[in-house]
């Protein structure tokens, strides 16, 4: 565990009664972009809402920028969260809410409009600051919360399952956003099902699964130590068979597949070997490839590989 | 690659006589009812206050029973005592017995009736059922009936235990058979009330998703009429009292009189509340139907 | 990695905080359907003694303080379970409440906050009606408004009293059971303001019963004839309450209704509710 992470867990457990939602789980997470992934109910969901300081743990310790979130106001202002369910006032217009947010948070009465609307135009809501939250769609109204998590800049941002109910466009924007703030060194956690939109925010995971913790660490870094799942590299080109019979003695070369009649799929424990050899070996065999690609290098495959789903 | 429907599809199967959904959503919403845990509160409190109530009739009309027995040397002084307890255990404390049960009946509207149909309408629970062979009578009737039924054994069962016990007590006097007989006044008095409460609580509970609104509409309706009338009552010293009509409460216990064969107390009679008893059932049951007739089905 | 300086900011001191909790849940508070409904319900009561009063009322006095003695409790009691008994589980359902305790202020300034906010709501409500009522009472002799100034004074007082205490009372109750916030206020109810309330000697237990004293004339208990019959018997008479006393115990409900309320939400974890 990092001396400097920005989000520490000690043994953390969280059970519900007889639920144990989260399982033992110790981990330090550093500045940057982390990607928080795990199937439903594996207890992500319980994490964030410790680490924010709205439950306690059952057992062990969360620590935020070194101290105890639990009943701790002060840190608050160092933590900004997102939720997926709930959460704003239907009553108040995003300005207000946010205003009041930013005003309890120390800005000045006058100057808290102006950075409300800042805030919300960076998710391009300039047209809905002075709308009824309850008169806006279920997009807007997640990026209404994106606004409020991001409008005091703290260092640490919890964002559970943010890109909800959101554009294609918006969520392009959503995207750039959580990328900038990892840049600019806070630690933002991001919770999300849709898989290749985190993997365009970071390579960093997190895999839980029924409560605990699976992988931790750099995606493909995670996806070379899993030995019992080969990697795949799919090559489309003009005669599949003939290229297999050409790479069928390389000792990397572990088995072949024919998916369908232009493609061939290599499996390998040795993939930089085989991405060497592959284009070498084509053209003593006069073989003209059109593609070549990995479906394994995808955080899907990763996540079902460690789920146990397999493919 | 052929495109196929995988959406909705027609039930082919055998549909069963429509008679036999009324049971099926009237004992789903029995279940449902019991499931809460307020309803159930309410339940046993009312149980346990209507236990005390009857308990304390028994109590002290057998103490005076004793008493009278005891009291065998003054003929006249035992015809007194006879006299007063014949009065004591009569049909006003039958009536009181199921009077004293209006404000669980009323919680129990509350607490129920208000949102039933209110829940439904938010957790898009009527899209569910009309998608099925259920028609809005089906419906209406499966909401309604589960909830007079609780209303109806609240009320009921300390009324009839009342008018048992007076007969019991009475039998000495010649006067079981007439005491015991009030049991069928009090069943028709706890229907009156059962239903004006159920079916009026249910037909508020169409007006809106919001269950909050439907709870505040159906006090006010409760509520209101009677405070107002108050006020004017109080202001006017009684002299004014004919704003009780629009309070279906008190029209509902001066029909209980009249069932109970008691003078009114003023100068609103029985006849007087068949009108506001009528409008609020048959009004509730209109706004319901049209609300439920709106209901869109996706398919 | 190249960390990008933050702007310091310090946020507010708690109680200020709670001030702005409050306005902000009063602004919440006068956008919903709830205190209109509130409002035309008091001013039906209001409108309906004006009107009797022009009509013919025979004592003025003798209308509004038999409104205020018999009405104007249950209308506090009404008032906070519409808009204390629900304020914290209603947070609680909609997500709302994750919202509040992210912010930078401690959680028992955001619950004085909510509180501050039903109480200004249900006060303001039950003394506005107060006043109005007894200028409506008065209507017909307006040469009176200045000598029963003193009653009006005590009502006043009396719904001052009953609005927070009742508020205090049911915003712990309601945050106690969040998942049915009626239940506790209801069995409140049921127990102390109806069943002690109507029954001699016990009616002490009931803020009803102080509310009475602080008017001037508590409420006469219609008893059983049976229940007289065994209490004559056994001597049991509800002691006089001095108007201090009253107060004291209206002061005592109001102060522990809002500690307790704000432990409760102190030591809680939220889930919310519905998706």
């Amino acid at each position: 565990m990092s001396e400097t992470a920005a989000i520490e867990l000690r043994k953390f457990s969280k059970w519900y009664g007889r639920i144990i939602a989260v399982n033992d789980v110790s981990v330090g997470i550093d500045r940057g972009v982390t990607g928080l992934l795990g199937p439903n109910g594996a207890g992500k969901t319980s994490l964030l809402r410790c680490m924010s300081g709205q439950m306690r743990p059952s057992l062990g310790a969360v620590r935020i920028l070194g101290q105890d979130p639990w009943r701790n106001p002060a840190l608050a202002r160092d933590i900004g969260l997102c939720t997926d369910q709930g959460w704003l006032m239907d009553e108040l217009t995003p300005a207000e809410l946010i205003g009041f947010d930013l005003r309890l948070r120390g800005v000045e009465e006058g100057k808290t409009r102006d950075r409300a609307i800042e805030a919300l135009e960076q998710f391009d809501l300039g047209h809905a600051v002075d709308r009824r939250i309850n008169t806006l769609s279920r997009g807007t109204r997640q990026r209404v919360k994106l606004a409020q998590a991001f409008a005091y800049d703290p260092e640490v941002l919890l964002l559970d399952e943010p890109l909800t109910g959101i554009d294609p466009v918006a969520r392009a924007t959503t995207v750039k956003r959580i990328k900038e703030r990892g840049a600019a060194g806070r630690c933002v956690l991001v919770s999300s099902h849709v898989l290749h939109e985190v993997e365009s925010m970071t390579e960093q995971v997190l895999l839980l699964h029924k409560g605990r913790l699976v992988a931790h660490g750099n995606a493909m870094e995670i996806r070379d130590l899993l030995d019992q799942h080969p990697h795949r590299i799919a090559v489309e080109c003009d005669r599949p068979r003939d290229l297999a019979r050409a790479m069928v003695d390389l000792p990397s070369v572990q088995g072949f597949s024919f998916p369908s009649e232009s493609v061939v799929e290599l499996h390998t424990k040795q993939p930089d070997e085989c991405y060497a050899a592959v284009p070498a070996r084509a053209l003593e065999a006069n073989i003209k490839i059109r593609r070549l690609t990995s479906p394994d290098a995808t955080l899907e495959m990763l996540f079902r590989y460690l789920v146990g789903e397999g493919s | 690659m052929p495109i196929s429907d995988r959406g909705y599809q027609p039930y082919e199967g055998p549909r069963l006589p429509s008679r036999r959904n009324n049971w099926v959503i009237t004992s789903l919403e029995l279940r449902r009812i019991w499931a809460s845990l307020l309803v159930k509160i309410v339940l046993i409190i009312a149980g346990i206050w209507a236990i005390l109530r009857v308990a304390w009739v028994a109590g002290v009309g057998y103490f005076n029973v004793t008493l009278t027995e005891r009291a065998s040397q003054d003929a006249a002084a035992v015809e007194q005592l006879r006299q007063r307890l014949a009065q004591a255990l009569s049909s006003d404390l039958v009536l009181a017995g199921i009077d004293g049960q209006l404000v669980f009946v009323i919680l129990l509207t509350l607490a129920w009736g208000s949102g039933a149909i209110a829940t439904d309408v938010r957790d898009r629970a009527l899209q569910f059922y009309f998608a099925k062979p259920v028609t809005e009578r089906t419906y209406l009737l499966g909401k309604i009936t589960p909830l007079a039924v609780y209303c109806f054994f609240i009320c009921v069962v300390p009324g009839t235990l009342i008018a048992l016990v007076e007969g019991s007590l009475l039998q000495g006097q010649g006067l079981a058979a007439s005491r015991s007989a009030l049991v069928l006044p009090a069943i028709l008095y706890s229907l009156v009330l059962s239903v004006l409460l159920s079916v009026g609580s249910v037909g508020i509970s169409s007006l809106s998703r919001n269950r909050l609104l439907t709870l505040a509409y159906w006090a006010g309706i409760l509520f209101v009429p009677l405070a107002v009338a108050g006020i004017v009552d109080l202001a006017t010293q009684g002299e004014f009292v004919w704003l009780y009509l629009a309070s279906p409460l008190t029209m509902a216990r001066l029909l209980g009189r009249a069932i109970f064969r008691l003078s009114a107390e003023g100068p609103l009679q029985w006849y007087h509340s068949l009108l506001t008893l009528a409008a609020v059932c048959g009004g509730s049951i209109w706004l319901a139907w049209q609300r439920l007739s709106k209901t869109e089905v996706v398919g | 990695m190249a960390t990008k300086k933050r702007i310091a900011l310090v946020p507010l001191p708690p109680l200020a905080a709670a001030w702005e909790v409050t306005r902000l849940e009063l602004t919440r508070v006068v956008r919903g359907k709830a205190l209109r409904a509130a409002v035309v319900i008091a001013g039906l009561l209001v409108v309906a003694a004006t009107i009797s009063c022009l009509a013919g009322a025979r004592d003025s006095l003798a209308t509004f303080a038999g409104s205020v003695r018999s009405l104007f409790p249950w209308l506090a009691i009404a008032l906070s379970m519409l808009f204390a008994a629900r304020v914290i589980s209603d947070d609680v359902d909609a997500g709302v409440i994750h919202y509040w305790f992210m912010l930078p202020s401690p959680r028992w300034a955001v619950t004085v906050g909510k509180y501050l906010c039903s109480a200004a709501v249900v006060t303001g409500v039950l003394v506005g009606s107060t006043v109005l009522l007894y200028l409506g009472t008065h209507i017909a002799e307006p040469g009176l408004v200045g000598s029963h100034a003193g009653d009006l004074g005590r009502a006043v007082l009396a719904m001052l009293g009953a609005g927070l205490s009742y508020t205090a009372v049911f915003l712990f109750l309601g945050a106690a059971v969040a998942d049915l916030p009626y239940l506790l206020p209801l069995i409140h109810v049921a127990v102390l303001e109806v069943g002690a309330g109507s029954s001699p000697v016990l009616e002490i237990a009931s803020i009803r019963h102080h509310v009475g004293v602080v008017l001037g004339t508590p409420a006469q208990v219609a008893a059983d004839e049976t229940v007289d019959t065994v209490l004559e018997t056994l001597g049991l008479v509800t002691p006089e309450v001095p108007l201090w006393a009253s107060l004291l115990v209206m002061a005592i409900v109001f102060a522990s209704g809002l500690a307790l309320g704000v432990i409760v939400t102190e030591f809680s974890e939220y889930r919310t509710g519905k998706p």
